[in-house]
């Protein structure tokens, strides 16, 4: 573990397993026994002699022999006579007891807190030791030994009073919890403290030098049967395990466990030990129990006693089972109402508008708290109106209302408009008598209900919204609990807010649909003109290689021409020297649409640069185009590149006169009254286009007539040079109707002109 | 155009001459032998003699000047053909402007194939005009053209350039480096020898005084 909490809980069980080791250890007598492998290896003469040593000791070691076997009570004068009668297990299992119990009492009694039932403890200790020894001796014959099984028994909980003692406070604090909520402590020792008191517990026989078999009897007995290692002394912790559930059956002392008690049948039945053997177990158990008591040292009670006062505690677990179902019974019906109330409000309110969802809120309000009143007012932001809606008794909207936010005084001294999220605020009872109410009454009319109504503020997240709810009713006697109020209220506040957000997300959303498709545009436009420029590159590469071949075959047809005057050879000697030309005509023709020199706008008159491009042209067309300008009265002069517009506005003209018309080409000019945009229609009456031509009709070297007239430069030309321009051009056409091209600029009026207030249209 | 041997009786090509006779001097400014030697002997005419005889010796310079000054035609000094000089690192173009303007007897023609050699040519061949393309492999044609324009003694020299670069912005530079005209290849034959021939001050024979650039 390297998580900070990780290292405090290891730091913590350093801690415990450190003061465990300072816990007093046993006397020598016990030392010796159990440092010897088994008891058999003991020297019974020195035992003898070192428990007779000590008086005390003595007395209680064969008090205890005494009531461990009735029959022979009497009998037993001497600890040599109770080892001769009852074997030396039995007296080494007594001393053991004694010495284990006189040293944690008595480490226990400094450190005694609240929880922790110490004479409880020990009575359940001692009562789950009689019960472990008289399992064992019902099943004579198995793994376990009665007398290790009362020992084992007996310390099977030593963790706990291990614990106890370390960390009094926080044990303390693990036995409340147990306690209320009705648990077993070791899950919640492990959570709070880091370790439970079964580890403790075989922590501390470690420490003692306890037997393995004992050891793991404290550690392990809490294990399901099933699960345990196959040790030779699993029969033990077994044993140990079923003497405990009975013993929380029948309630004999203080378990330190509040969880319902493990069922001792199934129990035995997984140990392979008699069920009904067991069952008939319980009646010796209680007078076992008192009677080992007073031997310890406890307080002296009867077996009738004890079996009252085990009664009586029985009955006080069942009262306090009782009252924590009923509670639970109670919390469970309010959270059953609260959160169908909030499923039902999430349901009629997820993805509606405002109006809907806060119309939703006060109807869930109305349901739940009561009232004659509900109304919900909603704000989107600082300084943005407010809104409110009120819901009749049946959860309709009985008016709404929007308006401007009532203003307040700022700091400043300046009026500002009124934040609804003030209603949470310290002020927030000043806010709703004197600008919420007001504010209300002025929207939807006082109905003299609106100043008993209390405000309740809705959470906003922090977003700079505000919201509330107004009922007559009190929130906190319809809501008793904390949790529900803040659900309700969570899930009320959070509808509105995300209603209120996504008007935004709405406008948002289409802001960033235009901004994509901007995008989207603005990439193919890059794509263009990154081919074009790889395409100018390599254009003007080309043309520097093919200069030179062109020149040489150029050159020798024009000498082959003039050596061959007057033969059959001289024609073809021209042709040769003319598709030469030709083809570096081309190239430079690709050339420049891919790279077409800058534009550099002028102040220019429109009917020059028209003029100019009649006569490119017709210079093109040798001559076969005759043109008509149809022309607002005024123009006034355009900022543009005069040579390109024209060439741009020529490479139309050329084309609409190859359109195989005799009719003439209109050129025609106006301005957008939209957007004041200047627009050159070159109009022809020809045989049109079809959409398929239409659509590829800027491609460069695309044209619908047969290969060899033009070099289908002329439209993408045109297209390059008025999008230089800014501008744009769109083809209009249809199959015998003639072709319409317009070319648009947008920008093209001298801005630094003073405004004479007359455009084309106007004059 | 080996350099002739002043003292055998074969026609002098005077053109090449570095160093004249007073005879020689007196054919290239058509006066008399006595004329030359008067003027050098007054000193408006300033030369050497031979060591260790009194033959008189012009340098081409000196004789240029004493022309100029006293305006007497550089025709018969010059000669009748005008040198040309074709730069190109296309042999295949040099070809071609060998057979273009080899076969004019009014031109003498020399051909080299980058910047380097042009300038040498230019010391020995003195050409009227230089043909320059403007990619050449070693010095692009432009400096060649200013290095051009940067010797006095070349100061008459016209340059065209040629080329198939097609950038206006390139052709405006090459125009600035001091070159009179510019072609662009592929260019016209009859337009290549009306330049010329505009540029050199001669008269039109194919009846084409300009062409399309």
């Amino acid at each position: 573990m390297t998580t900070p909490g990780g290292q405090a809980r290891a730091r913590q069980v350093e801690m415990i397993i450190e003061r465990l080791g300072s816990l007093p250890t046993l006397s020598a007598v016990a030392q010796k026994v159990l440092s010897a492998g088994s008891h058999d290896e003991v020297d019974i003469g020195e035992l003898t002699t070192l428990i007779e040593g000590d008086p005390s000791l003595t007395g209680k070691v064969l008090s205890m022999c005494r009531r461990a076997d009735t029959g022979l009570g009497d009998k037993i004068t001497s600890v040599n006579r109770a080892i001769t009668l009852l074997g030396l297990d039995a007296v080494v299992s007594a001393m053991l007891s004694i010495e284990v119990f006189n040293l944690l009492s008595s480490a226990q009694d400094a450190s005694s807190k609240g929880g922790f039932d110490a004479p409880g403890h020990w009575r359940h200790a001692i009562a789950v030791a009689s019960a472990s020894e008289l399992i064992a001796q019902a099943h004579q014959g198995r793994d376990a030994k009665p007398e290790t099984a009362f020992v084992g028994g007996l310390l099977h909980s030593i963790g706990r009073v291990a614990l106890q003692i370390v960390l009094p406070d926080a044990y303390a604090r693990v036995l409340r919890v147990a306690e209320s909520r009705g648990v077993d402590s070791a899950p919640l020792e492990r959570e709070l403290i880091g370790m439970d008191h079964h580890a403790a517990g075989k922590r501390l026989g470690e420490h003692w030098g306890l037997p393995r078999e004992l050891s793991d009897c404290v550690w392990l007995h809490a294990h399901p049967v099933l699960s345990l290692p196959k040790s030779p002394h699993r029969g033990l912790i077994a044993t140990v395990s079923v003497a405990r559930g009975l013993c929380r059956r029948l309630n004999l002392g203080w378990p330190g466990d509040y969880g319902p008690a493990p069922d001792v049948h199934a129990l035995a039945v997984s140990a392979e030990l008699d069920p009904a053997l067991i069952d008939g177990l319980t009646l010796n158990l209680a007078e076992q129990v008192a009677s080992r008591s007073a031997t310890l040292g406890l307080d002296k009670v009867t077996g009738s006693e004890l079996m009252l006062e085990s009664v009586l505690r029985a009955n006080a677990r069942l009262a306090e089972m009782n009252r924590n179902l009923t509670k639970r019974s109670r919390h469970g019906e309010l959270q059953r109402r609260v959160l169908t109330a909030a499923a039902d409000f999430c349901e009629s309110s997820s993805g509606r508008g405002l109006s809907e969802v806060m119309a939703a809120v006060g109807a869930s309000a109305r349901s739940l708290l009561g009232g004659t009143v509900a109304i919900v007012v909603a704000q989107a932001d600082r300084g943005a109106p407010w809104q409110a809606v009120s819901v009749d008794r049946e959860g309709r909207v009985a008016q709404s209302a929007v308006d401007n936010a009532p203003l307040i005084t700022g700091r400043s001294g300046e009026p500002r408009p009124a934040p609804l999220s003030a209603i949470g605020g310290q002020a927030g009872e000043g806010f709703r008598t004197m600008v919420l109410l007001p504010w209300l009454a002025g929207c939807l009319g006082d109905s003299g209900e609106l100043s008993s109504s209390a405000a309740i503020p809705l959470p906003t997240a922090d977003t700079g919204a505000g919201a509330a709810v107004l009922v007559d009713a009190r929130l906190e006697e319809a809501l008793p609990s904390e949790t529900h109020r803040r659900t309700l209220l969570t899930a009320w506040g959070s509808a509105i807010t995300a209603a209120l957000r996504q008007s935004d997300m709405d406008a948002l959303a289409m802001e960033l649909a235009d901004r994509h498709s901007e995008l989207a545009q603005a990439q193919t436009r890059l794509a263009e003109a990154r081919s074009m420029t790889r395409l100018g590159e390599m254009t003007a590469g080309a043309a520097h290689e093919l200069n030179n071949p062109l020149t040489v075959i150029k050159g020798y047809g024009q000498i082959l021409r003039k050596k061959a005057k007057d033969s059959e050879l001289q024609e073809p000697a021209e042709k040769v020297a003319e598709a030469a030309q030709q083809l570096s005509d081309l190239i430079t023709s690709l050339h420049l649409l891919a790279d077409p020199p800058e534009p550099e706008p002028v102040k220019t008159g429109l009917l020059d640069i028209l003029n100019e491009a009649v006569k490119l042209a017709r210079q093109r067309t040798r001559n076969n185009c005759s043109t008509r300008m149809v022309l607002p009265d005024s123009t006034p002069p355009v900022v543009t590149d005069p040579e390109l517009l024209a060439r741009a506005l020529a490479e139309l003209v050329s084309n609409a006169a190859e359109s195989e018309t005799s009719e003439i080409i209109e050129i025609r000019v106006q301005t957008d009254p939209l957007d004041d945009r200047l627009m050159i229609v070159v109009k022809d009456h020809g045989r049109g286009m079809d959409a398929e031509t239409a659509s590829h009709a800027f491609d460069p070297f695309f044209s619908s007539r047969p290969a060899g007239r033009g070099t289908g430069l002329g439209l993408a030309r045109a297209k390059r040079l008025v999008e230089l321009m800014g501008g744009t051009i769109t083809l209009a056409s249809e199959e015998g109707e003639g072709t319409r091209a317009t070319v648009t600029l947008a920008g093209w009026r001298d801005e630094t002109d003073e405004p004479t207030g007359e455009g084309l249209l106007a004059a | 155009m080996a350099d002739p041997n002043p003292s055998s009786n074969q026609p002098v090509d005077l053109s090449r001459k570095r160093i004249f006779t007073t005879g020689e001097a007196a054919q290239v400014c058509n006066v008399s032998q006595q004329t030359i030697i008067r003027c050098f002997d007054s000193g408006r005419l300033t030369g050497f003699r031979v060591p260790g005889s009194k033959f008189r010796r012009i340098p081409r310079e000196e004789l240029i000047r004493f022309m100029k000054a006293n305006d007497i035609p550089l025709d018969a000094l010059e000669g009748a053909t005008r040198r040309i000089l074709c730069v190109d690192d296309d042999p295949k173009i040099i070809e071609l402007f060998s057979d273009i303007l080899g076969d004019d007897p009014r031109f003498e023609v020399e051909t080299c194939a980058n910047g380097y050699d042009a300038g040498l040519m230019t010391h020995s061949f003195r050409p009227h005009l230089i043909v320059l393309d403007y990619m050449l492999p070693d010095i692009n044609g432009n400096v060649v053209c200013q290095r051009i324009r940067e010797r006095e003694e070349l100061a008459d020299t016209k340059i065209i350039f040629i080329s198939g670069v097609i950038e206006p912005g390139e052709v405006e530079g090459l125009m600035k480096s001091g070159a009179d005209d510019f072609l662009q290849k592929p260019f016209d034959l009859d337009v290549l020898t009306a330049r010329i021939e505009a540029l050199l001050g001669l008269e039109s024979r194919s009846g084409e005084s300009n062409g399309r650039r």
